[in-house]
């Protein structure tokens, strides 16, 4: 496995003619590209070839709220817990509130 | 927790604030043989009259003192004496509430002394309930006239346990439901039926369900509201086992009624998705002390299936919304229930509730200002009423019609949204306009480091290193 020193070592090259900056990382590094590959192959870091787009909805999805949602168990079902649920003393339970 | 940022324009462009006397006359059609009064110039009540007519497409009782500029300047109390007692003699209706206006606050009218001045003048007609309440156009909106106007009926109408001698549970099955203006007809009968199955019996408070639901009468027409409330049922109210308070705005008015009748009070925020109605179900089990109904443990189980099914059109999705604080407060828990962003949200007017919104910031103004927000931010979905629609298709957006009025659509007043069957409806109307709108996929993936010909590599510049 490479440093990240190691790395930089190995960009630090003069830039192609597409990208104009002043260090290399030419992978057609523009808004549309999906593909920007050159760091772990200059790198030779392993990595996935794949829709990065795909990969990013997928990472979205899997953090998406809607799971722990979901989730949620049946609020009537667990009132068995002392205290937690319609006390008359003070807030029932998310979202409701008992005077 | 949202940063509420104030309007910073001198007009409205696209207004999206419908005033507190529509508010007030909507609250005021809940109730039974009713009628409310405008205190302003007849184009005032026309204007609301317009808006009512196109949302539920009926006939509704409105009625207006008429000022003309005469009694603008001269002053205008006669109107109001002389109004009650006309429509006491022609309709003999049980409520009348008088509604200011702009124009009447402007002028420094003072119905609460008209009310008194008539009720000196008109002793035959004490057994109509006049009810005057303060509801500028100029300030507030539908939610917070609405509002207002039921507190004050509240506080007209319903005795004090003390003098009338209810308590708290003297019915043992009655629970008073305090509904604000985001109930529509179709969600106050879906609202029955759920409390119906812990066999509890609600007492709407007021019932548009059954004034506002669209259904033929024998009679040809009424000048009073046919069905709503009965003013007889609130000096029940004391004597119910709970109050059921759905909507921040009701705060006050639900405070009033513990204060008068000593019931205890469940608040609910709204009905939208999972959690809120988590909250429901497990209120009336409280409250009834039956166990849950296996029909609506099926429903909730429906609704996380619709969850899931619609949460790859959802997903993500950037939503702007338009809407008064009680329904952009429902809306908002319900898309990011989902894991959609609200990126642009936009209220009529200031009230406590929004600083409570989990959302970055909110808007305080019109559909201009939703418009350039949801341009900026790149919004794929609008959510606000019919006069939000050529906002959207600015935008390029759907839309998904919510709120007051709709007047563009037939039975929108009908629709329900609330339950975990209206919430599963709701987020399949979302996601149908995602799929029937956008067409948006991930485009094809074609490797550039794919041993394929060169045909097919022709979509792609190659690498220069």
């Amino acid at each position: 496995m490479k440093s990240t020193k190691d790395i930089a070592a190995l960009l630090d090259e003069p830039a192609c003619e597409h990208n104009k900056k002043e260090k290399s990382g030419c992978a057609f590094n523009d808004e549309d590209s999906s593909w920007d590959l050159y760091t772990p192959l200059k790198a030779k870091l392993l990595f996935f070839d794949i829709n990065q787009e795909w990969g990013r909805q997928l990472a979205l999805t899997i953090a998406n709220r809607i799971w722990e949602v979901v989730q949620t168990a049946v609020p009537w079902k667990i009132q068995s817990t002392p205290g937690l649920i319609f006390s008359m003393e003070g807030n029932a339970m998310e979202g409701m509130t008992h005077g | 927790m949202a940063d509420v940022l104030k309007r910073n324009k001198a007009l409205s462009v696209n207004p999206l604030k419908a005033s507190q006397p529509i508010g007030g006359s909507l609250a005021t059609l809940g109730f039974n043989r009713a009628i409310p009064m405008l205190h302003g110039s007849q184009g005032c009540t026309a204007f609301a009259k317009v808006f009512f007519v196109r949302h539920f497409r009926e006939p509704i009782p409105l009625q207006s003192t008429a000022m003309d500029q005469g009694s603008s300047v001269m002053g205008a109390d006669d109107n109001v004496v002389e109004g009650i007692k006309t429509i006491a003699e022609k309709s003999r209706p049980d409520l009348i509430t008088i509604l200011t206006t702009g124009l009447a606050e402007t002028q420094g009218a003072d119905v609460h002394r008209n009310v008194r001045d008539f009720r000196t003048a008109n002793p035959e007609f004490a057994d109509i309930a006049v009810v005057a309440v303060n509801t500028p156009d100029f300030s507030g909106s539908v939610e917070t006239g609405y509002a207002s106007t039921l507190t004050e009926i509240i506080r007209a109408l319903v005795p004090d346990a003390k003098v009338a001698g209810t308590y708290p549970g003297k019915r043992k099955r009655q629970v008073n439901v305090l509904a604000n203006y985001t109930l529509t007809p179709g969600d106050l009968e879906a609202l029955r039926d759920i409390f119906e199955q812990f066999q509890l019996r609600p007492v709407f408070v007021p019932d548009i369900s059954d004034s506002l639901d669209g259904c033929l009468t024998d009679e040809d027409f009424s000048p009073v509201t046919i069905g709503g409330t009965p003013l007889s049922e609130m000096t029940t109210l004391g004597d119910a086992l709970a109050t059921v308070v759905i909507g921040p705005s009701l705060a006050k008015a639900a405070e009033l009624l513990e204060e008068k009748t000593g019931v205890p009070t469940y608040s609910l925020e709204h009905l939208y998705g999972l959690k809120a109605n988590d909250a429901l179900i497990s209120a009336l089990a409280d409250i009834s002390g039956q166990p849950v109904p296996e029909r609506l443990e099926r429903q909730r189980s429906q609704l996380q299936d619709a969850m899931l099914d619609t949460h790859f059109m959802l997903g993500q999705l950037r939503i702007a919304i338009a809407a008064d604080a009680d329904l952009l407060n429902a809306f908002v828990a319900l898309v990011q229930e989902m894991g959609a962003d609200v990126v642009a949200a936009v209220t009529s007017c200031n009230v406590p509730l929004l600083a409570n919104i989990p959302l970055a910031s909110i808007k305080i103004g019109d559909l201009e200002d939703l418009e350039l927000l949801g341009k900026a931010n790149k919004v794929q979905l609008v959510i606000g009423n019919s006069h939000a629609v050529d906002t959207a298709e600015r935008l390029g957006t759907p839309i998904l019609r919510a709120g007051f009025p709709l007047y563009d659509i037939i039975g929108g007043y009908q629709k329900t949204w609330i339950g975990y069957r209206g919430s599963r409806q709701t987020l399949f109307d979302l996601a149908n306009l995602v799929i029937n709108y956008s067409h948006e996929e991930i485009p094809v993936y074609r490797s550039p480091y794919g041993q394929k010909p060169a045909s097919e590599l022709t979509d792609y510049p190659l690498p220069c290193h």
